[in-house]
């Protein structure tokens, strides 16, 4: 079974749950009585954080530090019933990725930083003993082994540079984010020239071993992500988003590069677009001219345009992502084992 | 459909001396050969030659004929011109039997937008028979009366004239083209959706779920993006503006005529309304009073005009566009905005400075 499989296993069953549903309504009736300004509005900087049910516990356990005296734009507080859900729902993603990253073994400790995808925000949240309910205990132990058999993992198990127990671990977590930076400025239709020249490479230099490895974990994070992302739609949206005939008015570039494949498409707006389209995870379905696409792409980038002229309407670049759910799968589709 | 553009300065003269090319047997000849692979026999050949000869002097006929009689006359014009093309498109002289069609007037007819007219031969009558090619697919024979104000409401060149006229909704809305650089939409003014006073079924029109996103409605216009999908399927007034064909409902049955046969079943009308009925047709010539005279001139004046140029399209399979300036299209495809300029350049830029790990 595939990362990409178990993981929608998991959302099948997650829209099954009773707990969704609670968690769902606590959003709707927060939303209502909620509506303010975009800047005063907490759901939209919570959203913003591209962080998940996290980014709502982010921007509570932080409003210190955007209602500043020089900001007159003041977020009040998560009420509890809702921060409630939101800790239920965080709870159970916290469970699944640390599964996930515990089939590495004890060495690789070193990267627990590193491969999570909440490390750069101050929650105060700490896991609980026990899953909370939103997610089944059995699905997370099939997907943490689909995890471990996806292409990123298994050349982390097999290719990781010796002496990996004695690195740091924010050091490692501070070069992973860098990397990541690096590669997300590049654009999705393009991967940056150092980083071709180290995934082409295949000498065994200790500068390209460290380059692959970091890339690996860049992969395994960057797939952490987009299951977060997946288990927190599957809260919050009735049916995965598609882009279709339906809504897609220009399919613009699409190239295919060492990290993988992006493209950028154009469409008609829509409510999931405006509020959650960076970083949310979409099927793109499409065919013009017996060109055929039928993919689940990452978005990277929205370009939202209002003009009574030409309509309104959002650019969206996005990754193509493969069955490990991994947006930088070009990476092992260039072979660098000799 | 290929499209021809062709600059005019008298369309209708250039459209006859291209059909009257039909009227020569060696080209009738010619056209089947080359379309059928089979030599037309006598018979069907000059059925073709004298249906193309007598079409062009009936509407000849019909410009300098008054009002009194040149419905008929262009009625006899537009079937012999329109069973001249059919017999080229299908190798076979009509089985025509007929009009096909009877006329009622209303007891409570005001107007002589209420006279109805109602296609009853499937089999022989001309009116279904001409469908067959000119809107294939389409039942006019479903029982139901089509009136003759609905009718002049289907045809884009009427829109001013009809709305001068008659309340009612029409059954054409004109939309805007724009070419922008990576794209093409389609916009419709709030003054001309307006008329429909917030009732219009967007699925009445013909293919529009297959051809457009969900409206968006803007201060001044309503937007309308195409699909990945889109096929074109409106039509075409003579200045050259796009209108989007709104279907007529007949009991459960959607039905898109087209123009050909929507402006023959109003010119049946017009022409058994002056040949049979000169009780009614002869005070409205002489004494109309509410203008509706001259939107019956107008639709005249514009059945002369497209039908021939309707039946050469048929023919050569190719719009041909005999118009000497084409309005209702706003090409932006290679005009730059400030705005597109600066987003150009900063991507430009961007994917320098990341390229070549530029520290700023």
């Amino acid at each position: 079974m595939s990362f990409k499989e178990a993981v929608f296993n998991i959302t099948k069953e997650i829209k099954k749950n009773s707990i969704r549903n609670d968690i769902k309504k606590s959003l709707v009736d927060f939303r209502q009585t909620n509506n303010r300004e975009m800047f005063e509005n907490f759901e939209y900087v919570a959203r913003n954080q591209r962080a998940q049910f996290g980014g709502f516990l982010a921007v509570d356990d932080n409003r210190h530090l955007l209602n500043s005296d020089n900001n007159p734009f003041k977020i009040s507080a998560l009420p509890t019933d809702v921060r409630k859900w939101m800790e239920i729902g965080h709870n159970d993603i916290l469970h699944f990725n640390d599964a996930c990253v515990a089939t590495l073994g004890t060495k690789f400790e070193v990267c627990k930083f590193a491969l999570d995808p909440y490390k750069r925000f101050k929650i105060n949240f700490t896991k609980k003993p026990d899953l909370s309910g939103l997610i089944d205990n059995n699905l997370i132990v099939q997907a943490s082994l689909a995890f471990k058999e996806s292409k990123p993992v298994k050349r982390l198990l097999e290719k990781h540079p010796i002496g990996l127990e004695k690195l740091n671990p924010e050091q490692m977590f501070a070069a992973v984010n860098f990397l990541k930076n690096h590669l997300i400025a590049a654009g999705v239709n393009k991967t940056p020239d150092d980083i071709a020249q180290v995934i082409r490479d295949n000498r065994q230099t200790p500068e390209n071993n460290y380059g692959k490895f970091l890339l690996d974990l860049v992969s395994a994070l960057s797939m952490l992500e987009i299951a977060n992302q997946l288990f927190y739609q599957a809260v919050i949206h009735e049916t995965l988003l598609v882009l279709n005939e339906d809504n897609i008015i220009d399919v613009g570039a699409e190239s295919g590069h060492f990290l993988g494949k992006g493209i950028e498409i154009e469409c008609q707006m829509t409510s999931e677009l405006f509020f959650d389209a960076v970083s949310s995870v979409v099927l793109v379905d499409f065919e013009i001219q017996n060109f055929k696409r039928h993919n689940f792409c990452s978005i990277e980038s929205e370009s939202i345009s209002f003009s009574q002229e030409q309509g309104n309407s959002a650019k969206l670049k996005m990754r193509f992502l493969d069955d490990d759910l991994n947006p930088y799968f070009g990476i092992y589709s260039n072979s660098f084992d000799p | 459909m290929l499209e021809k553009r062709i600059i005019s300065e008298n369309p209708e003269g250039d459209i006859w001396k291209a059909l009257l090319r039909y009227s020569f047997p060696t080209n009738i000849e010619k056209f089947m050969l080359a379309k059928h692979g089979v030599a037309p026999s006598k018979d069907l050949i000059d059925s073709v030659s004298g249906s193309m000869t007598q079409a062009e002097a009936y509407f000849r006929a019909s410009k300098m004929a008054p009002l009194d009689i040149s419905p008929l006359l262009t009625y006899y014009g537009s079937i012999n011109l329109i069973a001249a093309s059919c017999s080229l498109a299908t190798n076979a002289i009509p089985n025509v039997k007929g009009h096909g069609a009877n006329l009622t007037i209303p007891a409570t007819m005001s107007k002589l937008g209420d006279v109805e007219i109602k296609p009853n031969n499937p089999t022989t009558g001309g009116i279904q028979i001409y469908a067959d090619t000119f809107c294939t697919g389409t039942n006019l024979c479903t029982g139901h009366n089509w009136t003759l104000e609905e009718i002049l409401g289907s045809i884009p060149d009427l829109k001013n004239e009809f709305e001068n006229c008659y309340t009612s909704f029409p059954f054409s809305i004109p939309v805007e083209i724009v070419k922008m650089r990576k794209k093409v939409f389609e916009r419709i003014s709030n003054e001309d959706f307006s008329r429909f006073s917030g009732t219009l079924n967007w699925n009445h029109i013909k293919n529009f779920k297959t051809n457009y996103l969900n409206p968006q409605t803007m201060t001044d216009h309503i937007l309308l993006n195409r699909k990945l999908s889109f096929t074109e399927s409106g039509f075409y007034s003579i200045s050259g503006r796009k209108y989007l064909e709104i279907g007529h409902l007949k009991g459960t049955s959607l039905i898109f005529a087209g123009q050909v046969m929507i402006s023959l079943m109003g010119l049946y009308g017009l022409s058994y309304l002056s040949r049979y009925v000169p009780e009614v047709w002869t005070p409205f010539v002489r004494s109309d009073d509410t203008g509706e005279r001259l939107l019956i001139e107008r639709f005249l004046s514009v059945s002369q005009r497209q039908i021939p140029n309707a039946v050469l399209n048929l023919i050569t399979n190719s719009h041909n566009k005999y118009v000497y300036e084409i309005d209702g299209i706003t090409d932006l495809a290679s005009v730059y905005s400030e705005s597109d300029i600066k987003a150009l350049v900063d991507e430009k830029v961007t994917e320098v400075i990341n390229a070549r790990n530029i520290k700023l």
